[in-house]
């Protein structure tokens, strides 16, 4: 009987302390945090643009709605997020979310009237016409847990670090979706396929931005 | 006080699967694997039922009754049943529900990702979890 309450005091106090002001403290670290990585990425967009002259999306603050996160979707079979701004805010069907202002997350797939559900490119349903680095190589970004870019054609030169930029319709043209981590030259046939990497972890987002133009 | 663990045992496990915790960013259903195991140890099917309720409501994902927490529902109630009538030792016929339900779980909201390493390494982790809360049942129901 005694190792039973001592189990479930354990748990009960896993639970307290779970829930107490400490991982408050931490989460306004891991909010700046956050914060810091999405400048970064503005700013990492801006310099390749002045490095290259190749002139990528220029969103204005104007055209932004920054929006809470509610929750994640808690399996692995969609990655979708719910956020606090619906119809009431302005915000329709398919519009582009953003990490930062540059950098896209997902799209508008659910509206209410002050809630919105996202879909974002870790969702296995997720597909997006991309194009890769400076000689805009295309590709077909295709969602899941680790998103990959598949039907790259085997003869076109890719490197690791290649910015992946949308070439969908009803996105911005070349709005930054993430960087080449990995090529995988051995795929079959004519193609080719590279790992995507993206600049945040979509569990600890707090705020994300919507384009709302 | 047994059933009171199954639902601090349920609860805990679908709180933690409601934040969305990832393992190598890999997803664990550490909630189905919570309700399938503890179905093992609940005395009668009304236990049994109300451990996926339970669950089921933490898990609530957003306005309306999503297909995935039908499929949630259903595969938790079948195990509830099963779990009363296979006549195996309590952690083989546990293992075999777990990978059972959540081999269904995919089959029944996305057949494709079957074949990919995400369901592969989701099934790993979820076989660990499931022998981790066996065991933490397993010492508690030991318990005099």
């Amino acid at each position: 009987m005694k190792r039973h309450t001592l189990t479930i005091s354990i748990i009960i106090l896993a639970i307290v302390v779970f829930f107490t002001g400490f991982f408050v403290k931490k989460e306004r670290f891991f909010d700046e945090n956050i914060q810091l990585k999405k400048e970064n990425e503005n700013l990492k967009v801006e310099l390749q643009e002045l490095k290259t002259g190749n002139c990528g999306v220029i969103v204005l603050q104007s055209d932004i709605l920054i929006v809470k996160v509610f929750s994640t979707y808690p399996f692995n079979i969609k990655n979708q997020i719910v956020v606090d701004a619906g119809e009431a805010q302005g915000i329709k069907n398919l519009m582009p979310a953003l990490f930062g202002n540059n950098i896209l997350l997902g799209q508008i797939i659910k509206v209410s009237k002050n809630t919105s559900i996202i879909q974002t490119i870790f969702d296995p349903d997720w597909q997006l016409p991309v194009r890769i680095g400076e000689n805009e190589i295309s590709g077909l970004l295709q969602g899941g847990n680790e998103p990959r870019i598949t039907f790259i054609e085997k003869d076109k030169p890719i490197n690791t670090g290649d910015i992946v930029y949308s070439a969908g319709q009803g996105f911005p043209l070349k709005l930054k979706v993430g960087e080449i981590s990995e090529i995988k030259e051995s795929a079959p046939g004519v193609f080719k396929e590279a790992v995507l990497a993206v600049p945040f972890n979509i569990g600890a987002l707090r705020k994300v931005e919507i384009l709302l133009k | 006080m047994k059933f009171f663990s199954l639902v601090i045992l349920v609860g805990v496990l679908s709180i933690i699967q409601a934040y969305g915790l990832s393992v190598f960013g890999v997803i664990p259903n550490l909630a189905l694997v919570a309700v399938v195991v503890s179905a093992f140890f609940a005395v009668n099917f009304f236990e049994g039922f109300f451990l996926i309720l339970f669950s089921v409501l933490i898990l609530k994902f957003s306005s309306g009754f999503g297909i995935e927490l039908l499929v949630f529902t259903l595969i938790g109630a079948v195990a509830v049943v099963v779990a009363k009538l296979i006549p195996w030792h309590y952690l083989v016929g546990s293992l075999t529900a777990v990978i059972i339900a959540v081999l269904f779980f995919y089959a029944f909201l996305n057949p494709a990702l079957i074949l990919s390493f995400v369901f592969v390494k989701e099934l790993f982790l979820d076989i660990i979890v499931s022998l981790a809360v066996f065991a933490f049942l397993h010492i508690l129901w030991q318990d005099k």
